[in-house]
């Protein structure tokens, strides 16, 4: 009985229930133009999704993933008219977090990852779109997003 | 028409198959502090294939902007696959309010691509006359 005790007050020392989170950029996507060149996004004809995966490294707690809208990473081409613009964002994802499903959006939205997800890791999928009524110059676009998990 | 298709194509390159990620721990914790003064020690890990240095950056609570008066012992650090390393955030209390959280975020340096993956926690120190 107190060699028990003894061994299990060390154990419950070291057993601190510390909630850790991971986002992981698996894959980057490609933006592709519409046909009638006022939008571009990931979603369009060519173009190829992003994924990142969503971990919780321990049981037993709750956190939040932020996903913010996109912003461009790198000066618009010339000629593109950043007054008219509009950034969107849009994920799902799958397995344990197949209940994520958040449409085309131009603000900020959240889910919220269950402790039950353990040490699994769960791949979300990821799109962006510009659009623009001014329609699209042509260069390169590079949009970025934000996604933080608290 | 193909030209300009091809020319307005953007291409986000250079990540694809690389894991880029990074944790905190613990992501949330409120204690007390005798003093103005409150740290909290957090550990910093990266749990994925690839050694990565991160930028740890003390924010406001809702992590949007940099608040310049709280320190980092270790604000840039580079992590070995599975490594994990103790860091102490150090911030003021205004002694009127008793009380203050602040957010603290972890990412990546210099990561390009599409997505930048932040891993934040809220640090709450309260004026009172135990624990430090």
């Amino acid at each position: 009985m107190q060699l028990i005790r003894l061994i299990a007050v060390p154990f419950m020392l070291c057993a601190n229930p510390a909630l850790a989170c991971g986002i992981a950029l698996n894959t980057s996507g490609i933006l592709a133009p519409s046909a009638d060149f006022t939008r571009m996004g990931s979603s369009e004809p060519g173009g190829v999704a992003a994924t990142f995966t969503v971990s919780n490294t321990l049981f037993g707690g709750d956190f939040r993933v932020t996903v913010d809208p996109p912003v461009l990473n790198s000066a618009p081409p010339a000629g593109f008219n950043t007054g008219t613009a509009q950034y969107f964002v849009s994920y799902t994802g799958i397995g344990l977090l197949s209940f994520v499903s958040q449409g085309y959006t131009a603000g900020s939205s959240h889910f919220d990852v269950p402790g039950l997800l353990g040490a699994l890791a769960v791949v979300m999928t990821l799109h962006n779109r510009i659009t623009n009524s001014s329609g699209l110059a042509s260069g390169t676009y590079q949009t970025k997003t934000v996604i933080t998990c608290s | 028409m193909q030209l300009k298709a091809l020319l307005l194509a953007a291409a986000i390159v250079g990540l694809a198959g690389a894991a880029h990620a990074q944790s905190l721990s613990p992501m949330r914790l409120t204690g007390p502090t005798p003093s103005d003064i409150k740290a909290f020690r957090l550990t910093v890990g990266n749990p994925y294939k690839t050694r990565m240095t991160f930028l740890i950056m003390p924010m406001d609570a809702q992590f949007r902007v940099a608040i310049a008066d709280a320190i980092v012992t270790a604000p840039e650090i580079r992590l070995a696959p599975g490594a994990s390393r103790p860091v102490i955030v150090k911030f003021r209390i205004d002694p009127a309010l008793k009380e203050r959280t602040i957010g603290v975020c972890v990412l990546p340096k210099d990561l390009e691509g599409p997505v930048l993956p932040r891993v934040c926690g809220t640090y709450t120190g309260r004026i009172g006359r135990s624990g430090g």
